[in-house]
């Protein structure tokens, strides 16, 4: 028997799979009249759970389970359903269907002792806890939003995240774990490590919410450096649900919503754009362009094509946009098989507008459908088998809008385009569908025939994740051992086809606007075409990953628990598109990772956590990183001396962590240099034409574009100290951290080698030096009554600060010009003093020559260095930059009867934009002042009639070199981005359960929901999230939503 | 049966633990590394041709640093772009900063250059003698030496004295405190250009084989030596005690003190040399021939920057892209697209004026027969041009009298107001060029894309933008060079007249003392000296040339400060033709040189600032 065993094959295998079925088949064949069923009860760590009540539903019959969580009790008749609980376990009721033996798994109540939550490679009872990690009820994620990231900020303590756009399609946030503590201007990666299902490197935005089961992030060194390299930036862990034993339960749910921007920005109209046009050119020493007859004629719009008079906003954007959910799952199993299987569908339009004449569809719409199976089978007692299929087809479509004429599409450069386009260049299309344009290079581009007449391009993306895990007990052979090992593949890819033109474009004669038959005279201005012509482009990648992992988890006795895991595992990324042999080359990890932990009596708690990894992308003495960490937890609230204090503090905790985790292995996400201890050698880099251009000889270029140097990981020192405390008989519960990182050896292209050297591109060394330090909290508030409404409350904050130790940069001649010494994304720029109220205060002041011509009305800034001039050593830090140092949250939720309200705030603090760009800074494109248009904030500005000294704008001029004194960045430009924001309400009603009986369903739903209903920032020009300096982005948008949710 | 499976489990991370050690070697063992640069004729090719792609493709100048185009004819007193974003527009407000990237880039990319000459230069020699003989080995070290010494002499023409690093390569891992190197004197500078430049010379052939035009061949390294010298000659080096206190922290003058006459002695046998070797039979000046005399003074002129390594260039920047000709072509709304351009690149009225008058005199000069105002009838030569090349029918126009009856040059070079375009399309309505406020080609069209001076540069645009060649020096000056450079060594020498007679003979005015309807020899040293700075300024405007001339000649701040004039961008009609100031150009004594990139000096504590920066 061993011998054969030892020579197991697939067939086997299948053979032994068949017989266990027959088995099962001929028991339920035989089972009739009164059964005994016995069985065995476990917690979600698979351990036996002692003493759960078995009852006999609809009798007094009833059991409770051993010490080894055993049970045997007898049934009148199979159709009889049994029903287990036991205290801080949630109850469960099911039918044996026709089996003799039960595998029970209780999960236990949230905030229980018994809690158990997920942990690196594994789970962990929550109070055995000594890493700092933060998990989120899953429930309160189900927004109507494409993108899971969206949803996510302010509601766990610790997770930093902005929603930078609302284009259908690609609205997903930017996260970061505890801020940013890495050099990501130098292409490093600060991003934390998406663990799905146990699979590293998936994509947070590829889920659709409801088929999440869990969300938690690990933030510590003692709950990451089982990740080794890939854990410095932090972990997110997501699983996604799984079935459970029982008859199948069939949701539905189906919501349509309505979408419109939070804020557009408002720009002038034609009157107040001329008027202030004429007067920044008088200003600048100009003739105004437009005369007071011009004025009238435009105001009057009697002559629409020859005075053109157009408010852009509004001729590009719809009102309202529709989006559209639908989610259907199926989830059930029996003892040996459980699934759980969903379907999700997601659309969204976005508001851009089409002209409605065109064969093609311009629509801008983003679809997306959703798919996971996720089945579970005990092939024997001792072995469970685990398949996870997910994924998803999503279908984009945008307007062609090139991001330059004849370019490749990008819809998001339509803001740009109105940002260049003055509200009186030219109309919006000329009679017979003629495009109106002003530049034969293609400059000032019509926003509306950007919009609605270059085509479009579809985007077509699939993605598809699968795992399959065999885990096996070793119990019966070693108490506590069991193994598993997995398997997973990956792949995305992606194909954009583009079907896109740029028609020839017209203006209106100037001298003679009109032919005799009184239609527009128009002159040619640029030659394009009214074909479409079509390209194509992929994208792709796929990954494997592989895991194997000997766990050991056992109570040597009712004090003692000791817990072990050594784990195996190594992933390979590759681009499926590569445009060079080295960018083919996959990206590689591998490593082992171990922890040990010790529990005493549920009091004293120690961990030893290590990650010891590989990565191609080093030297091979080079390619091995040892990363360990320990940490250690006390509940305090257990010791005798605690007794005194238990009325008031019925639980508390501290715990503490300390280790080192690494970063730079797996990069297909940063820039940093691959193979950094090889030097390159291009041949693509510029080569030589030589001759006449009648006999040419064309030679390719060859050059040393990157010398290799000894680079290795970088490290990051992390420790957190953490507080739990529960009072208020227990209903209130709080966790404080405290963390401090230090990171070295962080990779960056060293600037302190002079260019005389000749590099082409510096060399990369380990010599960034960085540190983090900050607070994060969470506050819970478990359900309370009041009258007969029923409440839950939860808030949360994440607050750091970073600071630059060391950045390679060459000392700078004044410590305030210092980029040591303060936050990675600080903005630097001037200081602005106020504005100059007359000649004499600039002939006294400082010289600010080198910013440019300066007269009254200018920015005056402060000379820093006392040496009698404003120049580039005038410049100091002015604000923190566009990533908060504060990220928080707050909601409730109430239950009346059969209604319910909940509403979640969230917002951050220490976040500031440097403003600057079209359309900010007035009249100042270089390429032509004409090309820039005007919010309305303009006409709060600084006049010789009124010398407002705290105006929005300081005087206006005409052309870059008027303005260059002042846009230059400065803190009169530097905004507050500060926001808060009603992100989500939720408004229900669950129909009663006896109306729904007879109709054969077993609990519906129905809801309003409110996303980003309203903000409050004192921040006016444009949504503070947005990633954008001047407005030139897809606005957020504003979503509510009705929707239905049935349960059979 | 569980211990079994048990063993499978551990005999399966066995064997993944024996297959990691290859896991990670993904090494790309297949790309080009250093050592496969010099084992094909083919990648030494490549290596070579990429240094020679940091010469400087000057027709991209409306990108300041684009292909290392300086800012040369913007921030001259020839032109002004209206383009708010050229580097130029800082620069002639003098409110351009050390810490510009513009500043940095020239400094950066020819250092680049230089490493990867020396770093071929170093390593030629180990090339596989199979694909490589030896022969080719020493003149392709050669052309790397001379390329080299030219990328030098440009850094040095821009900042003055620089770092000079021989042939040592700096290591990629050598600490930051080992790379601090001080600056070297100018002297010692243009002394290992010169030498350098000798030295290729020897293992270099007088013309590119296999039509290889743009190779350094040996009237390149000659002409580029003279160049120096008479950088070296100049007064803006020669004994410039305004530069007493450029010095390296250990006390090292950098530029010279004391004025030595023998300098100019030096560049004037070398332009002389360069001369008695090279010409007729390797470099000679462009002449287009035509019956009409005035018509071959036109198309050589028009043609001799236009047409690809005629007889008179020396060196250029082979198949460079181009701007110019967006930049060069008014707006000319309403014609075809192809004819729209730009026309951004405005003439001053300064470079105008500069142009002679048809019988060879100055506008000053009271005989010369300049009429400031009112108009006449006129065909220009540029007229009869068209009428010959597209049989337009341009007939005598009414033309405002400063631009009637000047010298060919001024047609090649100038657009004006209600003069016909250079190009036509065939089929379409004849496009004549207007600059007033409602004109095709005004202020009411684009604010930016017009001109700001109501003229436009015309030398140098092509047909089309097609790559073509950059040119970077020919014969004419190294003919002003000797005529310059004898004046100051040697005045009364009578090749002084002859070559800067024959520049004046080609161009169709009437020469100095010779030919029919001379003009009077200039009198002395000083007027000779004035009448070849004119010469120098009409004959190579638009060539790169003045920006350095007014540097080195240190009459900068004569002429590049103070009152720019062109005409009245916002008049119709008679309001057009009115003298009107465009802006008040200020020179420092810093601006005779480009600062050192500011963090040149935060990185290399040994590195000192120019003057004033």
């Amino acid at each position: 028997m061993r011998k054969a065993n030892m020579r197991a094959t697939p067939v086997a295998l299948v053979r032994l799979l068949t017989c266990l079925l027959l088995l099962l088949y001929a028991g339920r064949a035989f089972a009739q009249g009164p059964v005994t069923i016995t069985g065995v009860v476990k917690d979600k760590l698979n351990k036996p759970l002692e003493a759960v009540s078995v009852q006999v539903l609809g009798t007094s019959r009833g059991v409770a389970t051993d010490s080894l969580g055993k049970f045997s009790i007898q049934l009148d008749n199979p159709k009889q359903q049994l029903h287990f609980s036991r205290v801080g376990f949630v109850a469960q009721t099911l039918g044996t269907g026709n089996s003799f033996y039960l595998d029970i798994t209780m999960d236990a109540v949230e905030g229980s002792a018994d809690e158990v939550v997920v942990v690196g490679y594994g789970q962990q009872k929550k109070i055995s806890l000594v890493g700092a990690q933060s998990s989120i009820n899953v429930e309160d994620l189900k927004e109507p939003v494409a993108n899971l990231s969206a949803s996510l900020a302010g509601r766990i303590a610790g997770l930093v995240g902005v929603q930078r756009t609302g284009l259908p399609g690609s609205n997903g946030a930017d996260l970061w774990i505890r801020g940013i503590s890495t050099f990501v201007g130098s292409g490093n990666d600060a991003s934390p490590l998406v663990i799905v299902d146990g699979v590293q490197g998936r994509d947070i935005n590829a889920f659709d919410p409801e088929d999440i089961a869990s969300f938690t992030i690990l933030k510590d060194a003692s709950a990451t450096a089982v990740y080794g390299v890939a854990g410095a930036n932090g972990v997110i862990l997501i699983n996604t649900k799984k079935g459970k034993i029982g008859k199948a339960v069939l949701m539905a749910n189906y919501n349509e919503g309505l979408n419109s921007f939070t804020k557009l920005p408002q720009l002038t109209n034609a009157y107040q754009y001329m008027t202030l046009r004429n007067e920044a050119e008088i200003a600048s020493g100009f003739q105004p362009d437009y005369s007071p007859a011009y004025i009238d004629s435009t105001v009057a719009g009697r002559q629409p094509y020859l005075y053109p008079n157009v408010d852009w906003m509004k001729a590009l954007f719809n009102k309202l946009a529709s989006s559209r959910r639908a989610n259907f799952s199926a989830r059930g199993g029996t003892e040996n098989t459980t699934y759980y299987v969903s379907l999700a569908y997601y659309d969204e339009t976005s508001l851009m507008k089409t002209d409605g004449l065109q064969a093609y569809d311009a629509d801008s719409r983003f679809r997306r459908y959703n798919f996971t199976s996720n089945v579970e089978m005990n092939w024997t007692k001792t072995t469970k088998f685990e398949l996870g299929i997910q994924g998803y087809i999503s279908s984009t479509n945008y307007p062609g809008v090139p991001a330059s004429p004849g370019g490749p599409s990008a819809p998001q450069q339509i803001f740009a385009d109105v940002m260049q386009t003055n509200p009186v260049l030219y109309p919006i299309m000329y009679p017979h569908d003629i495009v109106p344009g002003v530049s034969s290079a293609g400059a000032q581009p019509n926003p509306y025939a950007e919009l609605t007449q270059t085509g479009y391009q579809s985007i077509f993306a699939n993605q598809l994740y699968s795992n399959a895990r065999v885990t096996q007990d070793f119990s019966p052979l070693v108490k506590g051992l069991s193994a598993y090992g997995m398997y997973s593949f990956d792949t995305w890819n992606s194909q954009t086809n583009a079907n896109e033109r740029q028609r020839s474009s017209y203006l209106i004669d100037k001298t003679t606007p009109y032919n005799p038959d009184g239609s527009p005279n128009l002159d040619l201005i640029s030659t394009g075409s009214d074909n479409l012509s079509f390209t194509t482009s992929n994208g792709g990648n796929r990954q494997n990953y592989l895991e194997a992992a000997v766990n050991y988890d056992r109570n040597l006795n009712s004090k003692n628990h000791l817990t072990g895991l050594i784990l195996y595992n190594q992933r390979s990324y590759t681009t499926a598109f590569p445009t060079n042999l080295t960018a083919s080359l996959p990206y590689r990890s591998e490593g082992l990772a171990g922890r040990i932990t010790y529990g005493y009596n549920d009091k004293y708690f120690a961990e030893f956590n290590f990650g010891y990894n590989g990565s191609e992308n080093f030297a091979p003495q080079n390619q091995f990183g040892f990363f360990p960490s320990i940490g250690a937890g006390w509940v305090l609230s257990k010791e005798k001396f605690w007794n005194g204090l238990k009325p008031y503090l019925q639980f508390f905790k501290v715990r503490y962590s300390n280790g080192v985790v690494g970063s730079g292995g797996i990069s297909q996400n940063n820039n940093v240099r691959r193979f950094g201890y090889l030097t390159l050698v291009s041949n693509q880099a510029s080569g030589y034409v030589f001759g006449n251009g009648v006999n040419n000889s064309t030679y390719g270029g060859i050059a040393i574009t990157d010398y290799g140097t000894d680079v290795k990981w970088s490290r990051s020192h992390k420790q957190d100290v953490g507080v739990e405390l529960k009072t208020f008989d227990e209903k209130l519960s709080l966790t404080i951290d405290y963390f401090s990182e230090l990171r070295t050896g962080v990779f960056l292209q060293r600037a302190s080698l002079a260019d005389y050297a000749g590099f082409i591109n510096n060399p990369w060394s380990n010599l960034g030096v960085l540190s983090n330090k900050g607070f994060d909290g969470t506050l819970d508030v478990s359900p309370f009554s009041i009258g007969q409404t029923s409440w839950t409350i939860r808030a949360t904050f994440s607050y750091n600060r970073d600071k630059v130790i060391q950045n390679d940069d060459p000392i700078q001649p004044y410590p305030y010009m210092e980029r040591r010494g303060v936050n990675y994304l600080s903005n630097f720029g001037y200081v602005a003093e106020g504005l100059f109220s007359s000649q004499k205060e600039i002939d006294n002041a400082p010289s600010q020559a080198a910013l440019g011509s300066v007269r009254v009305g200018d920015i005056r800034y402060k000379d820093l260095n006392g040496d009698g001039k404003i120049d580039a050593n005038d410049v100091t830090r002015i604000g923190n930059g566009d990533v908060p140092n504060l990220v928080y949250g707050f909601g409730f939720n109430v239950v009346w009867k059969q209604w319910n309200f909940g509403a979640f705030f969230q917002g951050v603090k220490g976040a500031q934009r440097q403003l600057g760009g079209d359309g900010i800074f007035p009249f100042s494109n270089s390429t032509g002042a004409e090309r820039s248009n005007l919010f309305t904030e303009a006409l709060n500005r600084w006049t010789p009639g009124n010398p407002n000294p705290h105006a929005f704008y300081p005087r206006l001029a005409y052309g870059a070199a008027e303005n260059s004194n002042n846009d230059v960045p400065s803190t009169w430009w530097e905004k507050s981005i500060d926001f808060l924001r009603l992100k989500t309400i939720d408004f229900g009603y669950t129909l009663p359960r006896g109306t729904l009986k007879s109709i054969g369903l077993r609990n519906a739903r129905i809801y309003v929901q409110g996303v980003n209903l309203l903000y409050w920032s004192s921040f006016h020009l444009w949504d503070p999230e947005l990633n954008t300096t001047n407005g030139t982005l897809y606005p957020n948008t504003r979503n509510i939503t009705t929707g239905i949710q049935v349960n059979f | 049966m569980r211990t079994s499976s048990l063993y499978i489990f551990l005999a399966g991370c066995l064997l993944l633990m024996g297959s990691c050690k290859k896991y990670l070697q993904t090494v790309p063992s297949d790309v080009l590394t250093i050592d496969d640069i010099f084992t094909s004729k083919a990648n030494v090719d490549q290596y070579l041709a990429n240094i020679y792609s940091s010469l400087p493709d000057e027709m991209l100048q409306r990108f300041t640093g684009d292909g290392n185009s300086g800012p040369w004819e913007g921030a001259s007193d020839e032109a002004k772009y209206n383009w708010d974003f050229v580097y130029t527009n800082q620069m002639n407000l003098s409110t351009w900063s050390n810490t510009d990237g513009t500043v940095e880039t020239f400094w950066a990319s020819y250092y680049q250059a230089i490493r990867n000459a020396t770093d071929f230069m170093n390593r030629i020699g180990t090339a596989n003698p199979n694909e490589v003989p030896d022969s080719l080995k020493i003149e392709y070290k050669a052309e790397a030496r001379g390329l080299r010494a030219i990328y030098y002499f440009f850094l040095v023409r821009m900042y003055g004295p620089v770092v000079l690093l021989g042939d040592n390569l700096i290591s990629a891992d050598a600490s930051t405190t080992a790379v601090r190197l001080p600056r070297t004197s100018f002297d010692s500078c243009i002394d290992f250009i010169v030498t350098q430049l000798d030295s290729a010379y020897l293992n270099l052939p007088y013309t590119p084989t296999g039509n290889q035009y743009g190779r350094i061949v040996r009237g390149v390294v000659k002409a580029y030596k003279e160049q120096a010298l008479m950088l070296a000659a100049s007064p803006l080096y020669n004994g410039n005690t305004d530069y007493s206190g450029l010095k390296n922290q250990d006390g090292t003058q950098l530029v010279n003190q004391t004025y030595d006459p023998n300098k100019w002695t030096l560049a004037a046998n070398a332009a002389k040399a360069f001369i008695t070797e090279f010409v007729p039979n390797y470099y000679s000046l462009f002449v287009e021939a035509n019956a009409d005399p005035t018509m071959q003074a036109y198309l050589s002129c028009k043609d001799v920057v236009l047409q690809d390594w005629n007889p008179e260039w020396i060196f250029a920047f082979a198949n460079g892209g181009s701007f110019i000709r967006y930049d060069r072509t008014p707006k000319h709304v309403g014609n075809p697209s192809d004819q729209q351009g730009g026309g951004a690149f405005g003439v001053t009225q300064a470079m105008v004026d500069a142009y002679f008058m048809a019988n060879g005199l100055p506008i000053t000069d009271p005989n010369s027969g300049y009429a400031a105002t009112g108009f006449s009838s006129y065909q220009s030569v540029a007229d009869r041009y068209l009428n010959n090349q597209y049989g337009v029918g341009v007939a005598p126009h009414n033309t405002w009298n400063q631009w009637v009856g000047r010298e060919p040059r001024f047609y090649v070079g100038v657009t004006y107001d209600s003069s016909y375009w250079l190009y036509q399309d065939n089929g379409y309505g004849i496009i004549q060029t207007s600059f007033e406020y409602s004109g095709n080609s005004g202020r009411s069209q684009s604010t930016s894309d017009v001109s700001p001076t109501g003229y436009v540069a015309r030398k140098n645009c092509a047909a089309n933008d097609a790559n073509r060649g950059a040119l970077l020096l020919r014969l004419a000056n190294i003919y002003l060079d000797y005529a310059e450079a004898l004046n100051e060594s040697d005045p009364g020498n009578p090749d002084i007249l002859t070559y800067l007679n024959a520049i004046r003979q080609r161009a169709g005015v009437p020469q100095y003392g010779a030919g029919t309807n001379p003009l009077a020899v200039p009198a002395d040293q000083n007027a000779t000296r004035t009448a070849i700075r004119n010469e120098r300024r009409v004959e190579l405007a638009f060539e790169n040339v003045r920006y350095f001339d007014t540097r080195r000649w240190k009459i900068a701040p004569q002429t590049d400060a103070g009152p720019f004039y062109g005409m009245n961008m916002y008049g119709d009609g008679a309001a057009f033709y009115q003298k009107t100031q465009l802006e008040t150009r200020v020179f420092y004594s810093r601006d005779y040189l480009f600062p050192i990139p500011n963090n040149e000096i935060l990185k290399d504590n040994l590195m000192v600032q120019n003057p004033g920066w």
